[in-house]
């Protein structure tokens, strides 16, 4: 599905990531954990093509390194970004007409979108709820919920998920996930990054613990979750 | 209530509203106020000129053609001004966008010369209004066209769906190129409509006032000023400070001084940064903390 090879990227002369390999298959969660600028994010945005990069980015078989952004949303690599980013002035449900550019195209009417609406505010009820409500004025879950529904309107092939889990409430958390659960077993595979180690190694099948732009460790995620040095720096577990 | 100055006065303010809108347009797009704006009034006027006088062609038609050049005008101007610097301070791309109001200045004057010009009214003739106030019917005419396309990009921008995704693109460009909107094509698609926009103004302007190639340059002042009184960022603020512009202008013109009408319309901008700084409509969007 996605194979990413010696992937590095650089900021001007900063560099931040070092040769990086990574792969997502066919209906997997697949897991990124690493500390504050790791270069989680930088990943994401590479893949997504924000970020100047050298190395091959494979997703069924085309390299899409060097592609605009748009043309590779366009191929169905949605990426949820950290910190959310809903259009803040349109509504809720103007947002997830949007998120449907990247199937359907830019047009001049927005056409019957029920079918894809009856399907996001299935799994997220609260949505439905506020669909008539500017996208500002929702709480920081709600955006967060908003933020995935709308890439759900675009019929995503993969999700790339920025810390869905950032400032929510546990018990939000604990919803958020277990939605990113259902998407997947609808069948799609998700690239998951995030700082709540524990939570995200329980829900993917795989996981990769990015370090100062370098892969550290990968593996089994039940693997990674034993592993003394991971439980120690990650998942805040004390070695006796 | 003189109603004949009133007439005139509305007029005068729905062409500065079609500036003024045209300018809040850019700005919301993409953060930047167009000190350009005022010349793609004047290049319309002109285009619209060339069109009516020098290709002879019925005034409707070439105004028409004359929005249609000016999309084009406002594309390239986007791709030459704006673009290259998008990721440059701001003030870079406002010295970038005072640089373009010279060339147009200049280029209009190297095309059509420096002699004043006109074009033909739309209406022809005056009307008698309640017996006493003679109007131009041109003045009429302004008013029903601009209200009109006012109202149609209004509600292009709110209520298609394409404007939809000109708004998210303007309002999180990192967003929008993420759900797969080509952003520079909607920019640019925000920068025709703009151009368009404001220039027909300068078509339907020409019979009552005297095209020349350095109208801009006041204009910009006027609109800008109407951008603040209106609310900065508000499409309605932006119409609604236009006309206001407009009838300070006609009534502070007749009653105080036609030499000073900019510095009264600068004194009512001062009373507003005191009294109300957000504007007549405070601004729609706001961040959460
Ligand atoms: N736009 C940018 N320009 C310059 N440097 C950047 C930029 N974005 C990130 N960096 C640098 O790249 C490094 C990795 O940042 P990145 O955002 O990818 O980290 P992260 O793993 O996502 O961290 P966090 O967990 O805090 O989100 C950091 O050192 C950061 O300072
Ligand atoms: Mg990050």
């Amino acid at each position: 599905m996605l194979r990413v090879r010696n992937l590095v990227a650089s900021y001007g002369y900063n560099q931040v990531l070092h040769g990086i390999d990574l792969d997502v298959g066919q209906d997997e969660i697949v897991t990124l954990i690493g500390s504050n600028g790791a270069g989680k994010t930088t990943l994401l945005n590479s893949i997504s093509g924000h970020v100047k990069i050298s190395g091959e980015i494979y997703y069924q078989d085309v390299n899409i390194a060097g592609k605009s952004p748009h043309a590779i949303a366009r191929l169905g690599l949605l990426q949820v970004p950290e910190g959310r980013h809903v259009f803040p002035g349109l509504t809720v449900e103007e947002n997830l007409a949007v998120g449907t550019v990247v199937n359907r195209g830019m047009r001049i009417r927005k056409g019957d979108l029920s079918q894809d609406l009856d399907f996001v505010y299935q799994i997220f009820p609260r949505l439905k709820e506020r669909r008539k409500q500017l996208a500002w004025s929702l709480s920081g879950g709600e955006q967060q919920m908003l933020a995935i529904a709308r890439a759900l309107m675009g019929h995503p092939k993969l999700l790339l998920l920025d810390e869905p889990s950032m400032g929510l409430a546990p018990l939000i958390v604990e919803e958020v996930f277990e939605r990113i659960v259902e998407i997947n077993r609808l069948g799609t595979p998700v690239l998951l990054v995030e700082q709540n180690a524990t939570m995200a190694l329980r829900v993917s099948k795989r996981a990769y613990i990015l370090e100062r732009g370098r892969v550290k460790f990968s593996g089994d995620s039940k693997e990674v979750a034993q592993d003394e040095r991971v439980r120690e720096a990650y998942l805040g577990v004390i070695r006796r | 209530m003189n109603l004949q100055l009133l007439v005139s006065g509305i007029a005068m303010g729905f062409i500065y509203a079609m500036v003024s809108m045209g300018m809040v347009l850019i700005f919301r797009a993409v953060n930047i106020v167009n000190f350009a704006q005022g010349e793609f009034l004047m290049f319309g006027g002109y285009l619209c000129y060339m069109f009516n006088r020098q290709l002879h062609l019925p005034i409707v038609p070439a105004l028409l053609l004359a929005a249609l050049a000016m999309g084009v005008v406002g594309v390239i101007f986007m791709f030459t001004s704006y673009w290259p610097l998008r990721n440059a301070q701001i003030r870079a791309i406002v010295v970038s966008a005072m640089g373009a109001s010279i060339v147009f200045k200049e280029g209009a004057r190297l095309i059509w010369g420096s002699i004043p010009v006109t074009v033909d009214r739309v209406v022809k003739g005056t009307a008698v209004i309640a017996n006493t106030a003679v109007v131009q019917w041109q003045n009429i005419a302004i008013i029903g066209i601009s209200f009109i396309l006012i109202l149609f990009v209004y509600l292009l921008l709110e209520r298609t769906f394409i404007g939809h995704i000109m708004q998210a693109t303007a309002q999180d460009r990192y967003m929008a190129s993420l759900v797969g909107i080509p952003v520079v094509f909607s920019i640019a698609l925000t920068f025709a409509l703009s151009a368009m926009l404001t220039g027909i103004g300068g078509g339907l302007l020409a019979p009552l006032f005297f095209l020349n190639n350095t109208m801009g340059y006041t204009t910009n002042a006027k609109a800008f000023a109407a951008v603040v009184i209106g609310g900065f960022g508000s499409v309605p603020g932006a119409v609604i400070g236009g006309l206001l512009v407009g009838l300070i202008e006609a009534f502070g013109g007749a009653y105080i001084s036609t030499t000073y009408q900019l510095v009264i319309i600068y004194v009512v901008l001062v009373f507003f940064l005191m009294f109300r700084p957000q504007g007549i409509f405070g601004t729609r969007i706001q961040e959460k903390a």
